[in-house]
């Protein structure tokens, strides 16, 4: 199923390219016409980035994370579920990266079969990472109030957390 | 709200680390942050910019608008005051098939290019509801082969690395469908 993954990629651009080769048109000059504009978005990403990623890293090592995991943990404890979850369900809207090193240190500990690490691995890729996306979306576009967007996102994403622990209860 | 989220995030990592004695590790931290972030954004340029280019060469070979085409069901529900103009229309397209085939590379350039469009037509000092709407979707998009938690779990042993799709996508649809339920019922509940 990867390779399905990785052969679709490929099929994708290749087609792209003949199919716009075979009704004429100038491929490579669009293309390169595309591509400055991808530059121009990546560089435009780069204050919001900043200041958000800045942000998070502070967040991470000041311990906040670890010092709320601790409050919530018997909550977590007391409705069944494993509180070693806590701080991947706290790090996953803030940051991919750090939620993916978490789940590699879950599955190191455990093994991928364990219940604890499945369950990561499905919180972990049925959500995205709210506080970036909404940045990037939203960054540098002049705007005073983004409204409900951060409530709402978090709703999915604490919805998430539930139908992770219900799904392996009931699928295995 | 984002200026809110953003002072909370510094002023709660100060006060916790100076309350911890953490402060030398913060302060090496933010130099860190800052660096990690022009890294991120030197990691995406490559792959917008390929993507970016082949979407270019989609547009003028009339493959966006097909994609389009066949999505609009989807989109004029999800959409409907941006479905009938067709530019936006394919970036929306274009955004959530780059989504659902994990290729956030793709994804991002067509959704920012999307969110241009759509604040041309929307004036004020506050998106519109369908714009939240479409960011929120991009918060929690829904991934077909979420190829890289397989490799990692192949990686690291898995018996069966492919035995978490099913939960993966159910899980992902109704975390989808909570947050865009909760969308709907603040949508109604700001105006008030």
């Amino acid at each position: 199923m990867g390779q399905v993954g990785a052969a679709a990629v490929c099929a994708i651009i290749a087609l792209t390219v003949v199919i716009g080769f075979v009704k004429e048109l100038p491929v490579f000059t669009l293309f390169c016409e595309g591509a400055g504009s991808g530059a121009e978005t990546a560089f435009r990403l780069l204050p919001t980035l900043i200041g958000l990623i800045t942000a998070i890293t502070m967040l991470r090592a000041s311990g906040v994370i670890e010092l709320i995991t601790h409050v919530l943990e018997p909550m977590f404890g007391q409705l069944g579920m494993d509180p070693e979850i806590v701080p991947l369900v706290l790090l996953r809207p803030l940051s991919g990266s750090g939620a993916v090193s978490y789940v590699t240190e879950l599955m190191a500990e455990h093994g991928a079969d364990a219940d604890v690490s499945r369950m990561a691995a499905i919180l972990s890729s049925s959500t995205e990472t709210t506080f970036y996306a909404a940045a990037v979306y939203f960054g540098g576009r002049g705007y005073r109030s983004v409204c409900y967007t951060v409530p709402a996102a978090l709703c999915g994403d604490l919805a998430a957390v539930v139908l992770s622990v219900l799904s392996i209860r009931l699928f295995g | 709200m984002l200026d809110r989220i953003w002072a909370v995030m510094i002023l709660l990592s100060f006060l916790t680390a100076a309350a911890t004695g953490r402060l030398t590790e913060l302060s090496v931290s933010i130099g860190d942050g800052a660096q990690r972030a022009v890294e991120t954004v030197f990691l995406l340029t490559g792959g917008m910019c390929l993507w970016s280019g082949i979407m270019r060469v989609a547009e003028g070979a009339g493959i966006t608008k097909a994609l389009s085409r066949f999505m609009f069901p989807v989109i004029s529900v999800l959409f409907p005051k941006y479905a009938k103009n067709e530019a936006i229309r394919e970036k929306i397209a274009l955004n959530i098939a780059a989504n659902m085939f994990g290729m956030g590379n793709a994804a991002t350039p067509a959704g920012l290019q999307a969110m241009d469009a759509m604040q041309t037509l929307e004036k004020g000092d506050r998106p519109g509801g369908e714009m939240i709407r479409f960011v929120v979707l991009n918060t929690a998009a829904f991934q077909l082969i979420p190829s890289s938690v397989v490799m990692l779990r192949s990686s690291y042993g898995s018996e069966n690395p492919y035995d978490i799709m099913v939960h993966i996508w159910l899980v992902s649809l109704g975390s989808l469908m909570a947050a865009l339920a909760a969308c709907r019922v603040f949508e109604k509940l700001w105006d008030r």
